[in-house]
């Protein structure tokens, strides 16, 4: 059974008292504190277009209702961002999550019960962007 | 400037093993300049079923500038889940010893960020922090 696990470290001197934070999770399955994902699906894409688009539906997951999606911003120019979405369709439907900024990732729980759990992504600029993601099933 | 890194290890799920680290400097939108506002670490008992929101969105000043949100479910119960909402999207579900971590557009006034517990009569610690930019959250 595999063994997978995520640690996040945030440093946060914004405020007068710095603040961290450390935490290390297993990702487990559905209901699980011993059984492991098991699956894995890493993929990096390149978008030349302001449209948005689906990229990841919900089938990428396959019947499980509990995974993990990361998702990664490899820009350094501050200007290239994607916006993040979930929902049905790009057009409407959807619910704006955040804007993924150069240099930024992101790592949340996934449902992806059915398609209104689609992941949709809008570039900010027309060249060419690069994004990197990572679904754990 | 505050920083957000993440490791994420695996020796076997895979036939190689995976490794991936990653570390971002938290900037405001459109800028190397960094986040200067921040709720600090909050924690709290979810107690209900229902919907409960944990950072109102502050749309008129958060749209289109960077918020980042960490939500951790600190339960020791392997069964306990809290589900992580947007609005009336829900992104998942955060068992015991899990965590988030995601950009927040607040692109209305509707986008507040609301967890729920598994079941009624929990008393599930969860702790959030926000690191935001703009002038005036509640």
């Amino acid at each position: 059974m595999p063994t997978t696990t995520a640690k996040i470290t945030i440093s946060n001197d914004i405020a007068s008292t710095p603040v961290s934070a450390t935490k290390t999770m297993y990702l487990y399955k559905e209901g699980s504190g011993t059984e492991g994902v098991d699956t894995m699906l890493s993929a990096s894409k390149k978008l030349a277009s302001e449209t948005a688009v689906d990229l990841v539906a919900y089938t990428a997951a396959g019947s499980a209702t509990h995974n993990f999606l990361y998702i990664n911003n490899p820009s350094t120019n501050a200007k290239e961002y994607f916006i993040i979405s979930m929902g049905d369709t790009p057009s409407s439907d959807v619910e704006q999550i955040g804007r993924l900024y150069a240099g930024d990732w992101m790592m949340i729980p996934w449902a992806a019960s059915s398609a209104a759990y689609d992941v949709f992504i809008k570039p900010s600029v027309a060249t060419e962007m690069t994004v990197e993601y990572m679904i754990l099933s | 400037m505050a920083t957000a890194a993440i490791t994420l290890t695996s020796a076997d799920i895979a036939g190689d093993p995976v490794n991936i680290s990653n570390t971002s400097t938290l900037t405001k939108a459109d800028s190397h300049m960094g986040l200067d506002q921040t709720t600090g670490l909050t924690k709290i008992i979810v107690t209900t079923a229902s919907t409960h929101v944990i950072l109102p969105s502050q749309h008129t000043l958060g749209t289109g500038k960077s918020a980042k949100v960490f939500i951790t479910n600190l339960s020791a119960n392997s069964t306990e889940f809290i589900t992580v909402t947007i609005n009336a999207q829900p992104l998942g579900k955060l068992y015991a010893g899990q965590w988030a971590y995601f950009p927040w557009s607040q692109l209305d006034a509707n986008s507040d960020v609301k967890i729920a517990a598994s079941a009624a009569g929990k008393s599930i610690p969860v702790e959030y922090m926000l690191m935001h930019e703009g002038y005036e959250f509640a």
